[in-house]
């Protein structure tokens, strides 16, 4: 018996014979091309990049508020992936020696390894992991576009991978395999996130597994905590042949919890609703059975297509999500929250040095109108198949939300016209994340069918702390009694108005804040999905007249007093 | 042509970071942009060029600007060492 632990990505458990896809994605071809197959294979290198471009793109908005270290490894990585002399000079290997494209790669790579290996200076010498690292990412993204695991995965058995990208998830879904283990991988990935939804238990970075397991070896797999043991003793045996049995009962009582409707302890309904940002999050359970999507994030259509896409195949992605709620259950979808800083590029925009102060959210979507209608254009069709709403972000004044709604009001009379379905009375809102929103919100409440308080960026904009910087982290929060007070106008504004107010910034996700928030009045939470279970337990514990005196009783303090005396109530 | 020799001073050479700095700020002018060290002449509007001389603290590099543009280009490229790149 052996024991291996790697990184939890979906829960479950099961026992089964592993099956090895040695996909070999870092060999690289041997020999010479023809004449005929240069412009083929430079084709591929070129895309490759671009995907490895994209693909950091992506890691890069998961990283946000994480690892700045790891932050700047990888926007130098792209760079160098940027580099037009880099394509040129590869392009020349593949064209001029023949070279197949993996191998002109690893070879130009090489050479720069080599070079630096020779050079007699600590600091520049470590650069040779950089590059070893970015030819890796280039080469597996080449190979990988032509990989198909159904050749590979043959019955009931459980996966084991070198490393995983998102397309792969999907083709490892459609032939049913028990688990999956990868090798590699980080928890905040693509490739993770969509793992979530397949439904089996999956484990990333269990090391060398490739070659710690052989084929058809017999292994449980503990999709929870992370665990694989190989050949297992009986009592471990045992013990998951009891699982087994009560396996199903324990995920009925976890669905009855899902499906019981949010109450406090005084019986008033609290509505329960998660984030997303891509469709097949929908099909998790969690997601399925509580109030809706209250945040579906749009900005990864751009990451991975590194380009925006069309009205039509937005539309299909809208529609895939509306159709997960035939029984009316809210989805609302936030426009595209891209800023000058990540489309400088694309766009010839004059370089920001606050781009977070920058031409970002609306201002970027009315300045680039087309952009902007083709969304619309997108979400409106799909509104014929569910309840979908639009949520504006970055309004920083009533001006925005009467041009955006004047350019929807255009993209409806084009439907009308072309005699399209659609919702006509499609709800308009908007996020309230700009201090000047929330201290006018009883004005800006007269042009939104709703508010979404958005508390990460109207934290960092109330006290002018970046939230990606980690020395100001602890004492620049949203427990700040500024930050409180503007969450509260909101609310109030809401209720005079009669328009909803949800929170679905991190907030909304912290156990410590929810009773905080019940207090001042929020009735409707947008919560990460994996903090569901968590927030619906605590929203049962308390009386809304107990916080709310809690709440009086402790308003006139500190951030950190708030902190401190609602950790205490949290506490169990 | 305008040549003029420049000494690297920050502490961490020219590693990743300022490679796309120098690269980006040079790519914005339509002058060629040469960078020598001993005897490696490289372009310097590329990424990888840059980081291949491996310059570390204390390396002298001699920097040619050659086009309509030169001296403009010479004026930022040469602040962008003076600066230590912004980073110290």
């Amino acid at each position: 018996m052996k024991e291996y632990i790697g990184y939890s990505i979906a829960p479950g458990l099961i026992a089964g014979n592993v099956t090895l896809v040695d996909s070999d994605i870092y060999t690289v071809s041997k020999g010479h091309i023809k004449d005929s197959e240069v412009e083929e294979h430079i084709k591929s290198f070129q895309n490759a990049v671009t995907l490895s471009i994209s693909e950091i793109d992506l890691l890069l908005t998961y990283l946000e508020t994480r690892a700045r270290e790891e932050r700047n490894i990888l926007q130098s990585h792209q760079e160098i992936l940027k580099d037009k002399i880099l394509i040129e000079d590869v392009a020349i290997i593949i064209r001029e020696e023949l070279k197949p494209a993996d191998r002109a790669v690893q070879e130009y790579f090489n050479k720069m390894i080599d070079h630096l290996s020779d050079i007699d200076d600590v600091v520049l010498s470590q650069r040779k992991e950089d590059f070893e690292d970015i030819k890796m990412r280039i080469i597996r993204n080449m190979h990988y576009q032509d990989i198909h695991i159904k050749d590979f995965v043959k019955g009931n058995k459980v996966v084991v991978l070198a490393e995983i990208i998102p397309s792969l998830v999907l083709s490892i879904k459609d032939s049913h395999p028990l688990a999956v283990i990868v090798e590699k991988g980080s928890p905040h990935s693509h490739s993770a996130i969509i793992a979530k939804s397949i439904g089996i238990p999956v484990i990333f970075n269990i090391e060398n597994a490739l070659k710690e397991f052989k084929e058809n070896d017999f292994v449980i797999v503990y999709g929870d905590e992370g665990k694989v043991i190989l050949e297992p003793d009986e009592k471990h045996i045992k013990d998951y042949e009891v699982f087994q049995k009560n396996a199903k009962k324990i995920f009925k009582e976890k669905i009855a919890l899902l499906k019981t409707p949010t109450l406090t302890k005084d019986k008033t309904k609290i509505e329960l609703m998660g984030n997303i940002e891509f469709p097949e999050e929908c099909e998790i359970p969690e997601v399925q059975y509580i109030d809706g999507v209250g945040l579906f994030r749009t900005e990864f259509l751009y990451f991975m297509e590194n380009a925006f896409p069309s009205a039509e195949s937005q539309f299909k992605i809208y529609r895939q999500v509306i159709e997960n709620f035939p029984d009316g259950k809210p989805v609302y979808v936030r426009t595209f929250d891209v800023g000058g800083d990540k489309l400088q590029r694309e766009f010839g925009l004059h370089k920001e040095v606050n781009p977070n102060l920058g031409c970002r959210g609306i201002r970027f979507l009315l300045k680039y109108k087309e952009i902007f209608r083709q969304q619309i254009l997108g979400i409106l069709m799909a509104s014929a198949y569910g309840n979908l709403k639009i949520m504006l972000p970055m309004i920083a004044s009533i001006k925005e939300i009467i041009e955006s709604r004047e350019l929807i009001e255009e993209e409806m009379a084009l439907l009308r016209k072309k005699k399209i379905a659609f919702n006509d009375k499609i709800e308009i809102g908007i996020m309230i994340e700009i201090p000047s929103s929330a201290i006018l919100a009883d004005q800006f409440a007269k042009h939104a069918d709703f508010f979404s308080i958005g508390t990460n960026d109207l934290t960092q904009y109330v006290l002018a702390a970046d939230r990606n910087n980690e020395a100001l982290a602890d004492e620049f929060t949203y427990f700040d009694p500024a930050v409180i007070e503007l969450i509260r106008t909101t609310i109030k504004a809401g209720k005079k108005h009669n328009i909803d107010v949800k929170l679905c910034g991190e907030m909304a996700s912290d156990p410590i804040a929810v009773p905080l928030l019940l207090g001042l009045g929020l009735r409707s939470f947008s919560v990460n999905i994996s903090g569901i279970i968590q927030i619906k337990k605590i929203l049962s514990r308390f009386t809304i007249a107990e916080l709310e005196n809690f709440y009086k009783k402790h308003q006139s303090t500190s951030q950190e007093e708030l902190q401190r005396v609602y950790k205490q109530l949290t506490k169990q | 042509m305008i040549t003029i020799t420049v000494m690297l001073t920050n502490k961490l050479g020219i590693h990743v970071r300022p490679a796309s700095l120098i690269s980006k700020t040079a790519s914005k002018y339509k002058s060629n942009f040469l960078i020598r060290k001993d005897d490696m002449e490289i372009n310097g509007k590329s990424v990888m060029g840059i980081m291949m001389l491996g310059a570390g603290k204390d390396t002298e590099l001699e920097l040619f600007f050659d086009g309509v543009d030169e001296q403009e280009m010479m004026e930022e490229i040469v602040e962008l060492f003076e600066e230590k790149f912004g980073e110290e």
